[in-house]
């Protein structure tokens, strides 16, 4: 795939995702309500989570049911980039959306005379662009496997799971279960002290497992018109 | 690497998949690692049995730190691992309180009685009795950060009541 196609993709899931009113306006509301909760509680209130919902719900699945998808397949494009650009895509979108909330958030507290240290605000800023891309990988598998936003009721009802369960299930996989479905990395303690690997190795591992298997069960799709 | 039309448009992403395999395996290497530092750094926090903490709080004159949590509750875990097996934090909470744990698993009615008086419907929730005013308290964890920086607030004193509007008006 060349720099051209893949940048192309990525700018056309920006438009067909922010530039839709119902997506847009809500996303806006998020960030509005945060800043504004922000505000009243004195502390920095991370929007990642809500925005990357909803950006990167759907995010392949809507390209099957509305059958956008059998015809970008019917031109020389390999699968597995098709689904690294739509992680490119709804990743950034939901990272670059949250940080600029948290700015805000951060400028509107100093102004108010209740700054945070700047440690605190770098803290945030990488959970929250970790989480974006993280759950974006997460919601992309999803989106390969179900059609429609059903990719956003997986991630719901899988992440109810262990809340429902949990006299069966053991804690330690409970938490592992969480960590696969939520994927962030809190640099504070990455860096320690004591300083954890596991952190940032077990974040990794999480994102590149999503995307080989997203890429793989595209690989593995027959797709008609008839597809959603 | 070769245009598109030149290669199958089912092409196997092998780079990718190699990457997420050696991950994988240190993810679970790394995760074994740290369970066993972990396992030795357990204990660093000095908790009491909440029948002795009000005797010790009079002696030293220092707050209390409940810490409500369960072994089944991940995030009390993280904050287990995060927090109290860290040596820095681990002596600050020792300095400063006296850290009194509460398990859910505790089912005696002194430790009912505490989780009734402090309205503990949530975990983690952490409370701070200082004997006078309004024990503070901070329900669920959000990392060691901000755990750390409300165990700090928690030492500074209350700020000065507001004085009544009327005199300011006037």
């Amino acid at each position: 795939m060349t720099f051209a196609a893949l940048r192309g993709l990525v700018v056309v899931t920006w438009r067909e995702r922010l530039l839709k009113p119902l997506v847009g306006g809500l996303c806006l509301v998020v960030a509005l309500s945060q800043i504004t909760t922000a505000r009243l509680t004195g502390e920095l209130q991370d929007p990642v989570l809500l925005l990357t919902l909803l950006i990167a719900g759907g995010s392949v699945g809507r390209d099957v049911t509305s059958g956008v998808l059998p015809l970008l397949f019917t031109r020389p494009l390999v699968r597995s980039h098709y689904v690294f650009a739509k992680w490119i895509a709804v990743g950034t979108a939901a990272a670059v959306l949250s940080v600029v909330t948290l700015v805000a958030e951060a400028v509107l507290l100093a102004r108010a005379g209740q700054g945070l240290a700047g440690g605190e605000i770098v803290d945030a800023i990488v959970k929250s662009m970790t989480t974006a891309f993280g759950i974006s990988s997460v919601l992309v598998l999803f989106s390969v496997l179900a059609s429609g936003f059903a990719d956003v009721l997986i991630w719901v009802g899988l992440n109810t799971l262990p809340l429902i369960a949990h006299k069966v299930i053991p804690q330690r996989m409970a938490e592992e279960w969480q960590a696969f479905l939520n994927p962030s990395l809190d640099w504070a303690a990455t860096v320690g002290p004591p300083a954890s690997l596991f952190q940032p190795v077990s974040y990794l591992s999480t994102v590149a497992l999503c995307l080989a298997l997203a890429a793989i069960a595209i690989n593995r799709k027959e797709l008609s018109y008839a597809s959603g | 690497m070769l245009p598109d039309s030149a290669r199958s448009t089912r092409a196997r992403p092998t780079v990718l998949l190699a990457v997420a395999a050696i991950l994988l395996v240190g993810r679970v290497a790394a995760g074994v690692y740290e369970a066993r530092r972990q396992a030795s750094a357990r204990g660093l926090v000095t908790w009491r049995t909440h029948g002795s903490a009000e005797v010790i709080v009079a002696d030293a004159g220092k707050p209390i730190l409940y810490d409500f949590s369960a072994s089944w509750c991940g995030p009390c875990q993280r904050m287990e691992r995060e927090v109290f097996a860290n040596p820095e934090a681990a002596a600050l909470i020792n300095a400063t309180f006296v850290a009194v744990r509460v398990a859910d698993e505790d089912q005696s009615a002194a430790a009912a009685a505490l989780r009734a008086h402090h309205r503990i419907d949530s975990l983690p929730t952490l409370i701070v009795d200082r004997g006078k005013g309004e024990p503070r308290r901070m329900e669920g964890y959000a990392g060691r950060r901000q755990l750390l920086k409300f165990l700090k607030r928690t030492t500074e004193p209350d700020p000065p009541p507001e004085a009544p509007r009327s005199s300011l008006n006037q």
